[in-house]
């Protein structure tokens, strides 16, 4: 039969279940995070998103509410006296007149930084002279421009670093009927870094205000950290260029992911392009405190988990170890052990089931042992895993019959004490009886000094089992002499047996009655066994015709003879025979017997 | 003393001699010069090269927080008197270069007196009431006329002669025509294209009265 082995370095099973449930416990841990990390994740740029979109309404909503507000200065400024004088007064010199907006009106209005007057001709009347120059304001935004024939113009105008948002208001004169353009009022306001950063905390998205994908000013570390701030890079310049209008992109600003979204400046307006950006990981930032934490949690919680798990391994390995432990015991026949699993758990189920398995052994061993001493040892290893040839009855089958018997015994038991008889008996057959054990015989009875020793060929062939009982013959003569030594210092006497062996056809069986049985073996054959064995001289072995057949290429003939024995008709042709070698018993293996 | 006399010798031509009517329509386009304006009205049309002495007072009154008529004529050394029929107090100034004045507020029922020699228009307006503003054309000569909404003039009994026409309108928009007056009545037209942008509201779409102090006095404070 194959056998199956497992190759491995040798790992204790307690450990590899702690180590396995360690595992187990982390790769959850670690999966559901990152499940739940992903999915915050998502939930966030989505919702990045949406501010995004709200923070450009919110813009848009800004420069509207500025422009609203420029409006209603423009109406103020222009609705005083001064302004018309400015427009009308032909007779005031431009110093005059800018002296008019800068140290007259504008203290009034402190959070103007345009403020200027152009006349329905187009001609500058007057200016700011601490803010934006109105002829570069009309030469570079036609929208503005367009403030000479009458209409309301709001724009943006781009000087320096900074972005004003102005409004030309057209001054208008006379009934209702018709009124007359005195000219145009240029009033405006600045988009400086602190109202973007005020625009910051009340949308809570950094943003940057851009001309030509350049950062003319910016509020917030999404714009601040680029390196395109003062003068742009040839990559930021292209990522700014390359952003999209409508749907945020992810870009990282060193280790900070952020989400942008770019405007495009507005003709019909005059916005200018702006960018908004959130941080991402700004957004996830309780996400990273609750990562903290779980891996403090995970931590601790994988001490525990490995000094519980190493427990519960415990718990499982113990009793298996217990039951290693029993079972070992129990392969050396040591059935006295038991298993104590403590529990009312399959374990403890098991540990009750294996003890009830040793009980079982040992009472087969005890019978098995018991047993073997009033019959013969593979009669009762037989008797007891065949339970079938329990049943009364026998076989007929060939087999080998060997009969042996002490020479001289009644004569020499008269000699000796019953002590001195018992014990060279027992000397006598603790010897034989190895030796056809270990040649496969059956002791089937004792007679006396006598034994019947059957070569049973169930299990092996008649050739080999005929070779066998010859072979037994041979070497209980070769140890006869050791044991005779042995006795000869006990200072008991020396003993000869005869062997004699038959093979032919034999009832095998149980034989008895239901209260009392015996294994043995009947028949003509057994008889004729005995007689022969009657016919060997101390030392000899006698074969009988058909057996001599069977091994007459194996063995030395020392006499051959023919004689009648009591109870047959016919005589008999007998073999004495010994080994080829005489100082060895073992049959010769040169030629194969039929 | 020069132009004295010559005022008395076109005084006894025009009397002496076969007189005639010009009239004619005046259009007046917007800054643009692509369309015409809804009203033809305030533009003034006279005729240039000699004088003639004023006689009575040209009369400028203001109601309504307006000044009444929008575009004056007067006639150089005529007075011109402005009233106050409003219930407002009002002040009259005028920032022309040359000839500039101011009239302190005075209120309803009184008048003030003004007396302009250079020709051309003095723009006048109110130190309390921005919205107020009107134009005294000081012209030459009894020879002139303004348009109405349609842009219709008639200067009458004009000496016979060749004349140089001149038209201007309160956007600014001007121009000169000479014209021939030999044999009876003539009819021009002439186009101006205003230089300044204006908003003309037709009073159909002005807003209900009620919605100011102005409409006040028009319901019942006159």
């Amino acid at each position: 039969m194959a056998t199956i082995k497992t190759i491995g370095f040798h790992f204790p099973f307690k450990y590899k279940l702690a180590l396995s449930i360690t595992v187990i416990v982390i790769g959850v841990l670690a999966g559901t995070f990152f499940v739940l990390q992903r999915r915050i994740e998502a939930n966030a740029i989505r919702d990045i998103k949406i501010d995004l979109q709200s923070t450009r309404q919110i813009v848009a909503d800004l420069i509207e509410e500025r422009s609203e507000h420029l409006q209603e200065l423009a109406r103020a400024v222009s609705g005083g006296e001064l302004m018309r004088i400015i427009l009308t007064d032909t007779s005031l010199d431009r110093l005059t007149c800018d002296d008019i907006v800068l140290n007259e009106i504008l203290p009034s209005y402190p959070q103007l930084s345009t403020l200027g007057a152009v006349d329905s001709r187009g001609l500058i009347r007057a200016n700011n002279p601490l803010g934006p120059d109105i002829a570069t304001v009309l030469a570079s935004n036609d929208q503005l421009k367009n403030s000479l024939n009458g209409s309301i113009v709001h724009g943006f105008m781009r000087i320096g670093r900074n972005y004003h948002q102005i409004i030309a208001l057209p001054l208008m004169i006379g009934p209702d009927d018709l009124r007359e353009m005195l000219g145009v009022v240029f009033v405006g306001m600045t988009w400086t870094a602190t109202d973007l950063a005020k625009l910051r905390r009340l949308s809570g998205a950094d943003i940057a205000l851009l001309s030509d994908d350049a950062i003319v000013s910016s509020a917030g570390p999404a714009f601040d950290a680029t390196p395109m701030k003062n003068a742009p890079a040839a990559s930021s310049f292209q990522a700014l260029a390359n952003m999209s209008g409508t749907v945020p992109q992810m870009h990282p600003i060193g280790r900070e992911r952020y989400l942008f979204l770019k405007i495009e400046s507005q003709a019909e307006t005059g916005v200018p392009a702006f960018a908004i950006a959130r941080s991402l990981d700004a957004q996830l930032g309780f996400v990273q405190e609750i990562q903290r934490v779980m891996l403090e949690f995970a931590g601790v919680g994988i001490v525990f988990g490995i000094v519980i798990s190493f427990f519960i391994a415990m718990g499982i390995a113990k009793p298996i170890q217990a039951l290693t432990a029993a079972a070992r015991h129990v392969a050396k026949d040591n059935f006295g052990v038991r298993v104590v699993v403590r529990g009312r758990d399959e374990f403890a189920e098991l540990g009750d089931a294996f003890n009830q398995m040793i009980a079982g052994l040992h009472e087969r061993d005890m019978i098995r042992s018991a047993f073997g001493r009033y019959v013969d040892h593979e009669v009762a290893r037989r008797l007891l895993e065949r339970p079938e040839m329990l049943r009364l009855g026998g076989q007929k089958r060939d087999v080998v019959i060997f009969m042996a018997d002490i020479r001289g015994f009644s004569r020499l038991s008269e000699q000796l004490t019953p002590e001195q008889t018992v014990q060279l008996l027992n000397r006598y057959f603790a010897h034989i009886i190895g030796i056809i054990k270990d040649k496969g015989g059956v002791v089937v009875d004792f007679v006396g000094d006598g034994i019947l020793v059957l070569f049973d060929p169930l299990e092996r062939d008649m050739p080999t089992m005929a070779s066998s009982a010859v072979s037994c013959a041979f070497e209980m003569h070769h140890r006869l002499r050791h044991v005779n030594e042995e006795m000869i210092a006990d200072g008991l006497p020396p003993i000869a047996i005869g062997i004699g062996l038959n093979a032919g056809p034999a009832i095998v069986g149980n034989i008895g009655s239901k209260e009392r049985a015996k294994f043995g073996i009947v028949g003509a054959e057994v008889n004729l066994t005995q007689r022969i064995q009657g016919e060997a001289k101390p030392g000899e072995v006698v074969l009988s015709a058909p057996l001599y057949d069977r091994v007459k290429h194996r063995v030395r003939v020392d006499r051959m003879f023919t004689c009648e024995l009591k109870g047959f008709r016919q005589p008999r042709t007998l073999y004495a025979v010994g080994p080829p070698d005489a100082d060895s018993p073992h049959l010769s293996i040169e030629q194969s017997d039929p | 003393m020069r132009i004295a006399l010559l005022s008395l010798i076109m005084a006894l031509s025009v009397t002496f001699s076969e007189a005639a009517d010009i009239e004619g329509w005046i259009v007046v386009m917007d800054k643009s010069g692509q369309s015409p304006l809804k009203s033809h009205a305030h533009a003034i049309v006279y005729l240039e090269g000699f004088f003639s002495e004023p006689a009575g007072m040209a009369v400028m009154d203001q109601q309504a927080k307006k000044f009444m008529p929008r575009l004056l004529p007067a006639i150089r050394g005529q007075t011109i008197r402005f009233d106050n029929s409003d219930i407002y107090q009002h002040t009259v100034f005028s920032t022309h270069p040359t000839e500039p004045f101011s009239l302190p507020r005075y209120g309803q029922g009184e008048s003030r007196n003004v007396v302009l020699h250079d020709i051309g228009p003095h723009p006048i307006f109110c130190d309390i009431h921005q919205r107020m503003i009107a134009e005294v054309y000081v012209v030459p000569n009894r020879y002139f006329a303004v348009t109405d909404d349609r842009g219709f003039f008639r200067i009458a009994d004009v000496p016979a002669g060749r004349h140089r026409m001149r038209a201007w309108h309160i956007l600014g928009g001007n121009a000169t025509l000479l014209v021939d007056i030999e044999t009876g009545n003539r009819s021009v037209s002439l186009e101006l294209q205003s230089k300044k942008t204006a908003v003309e509201t037709p009073a159909s779409q002005r807003p209900a009265p009620g919605g100011n102090a102005a409409d006040f006095q028009q319901d019942g404070y006159d």
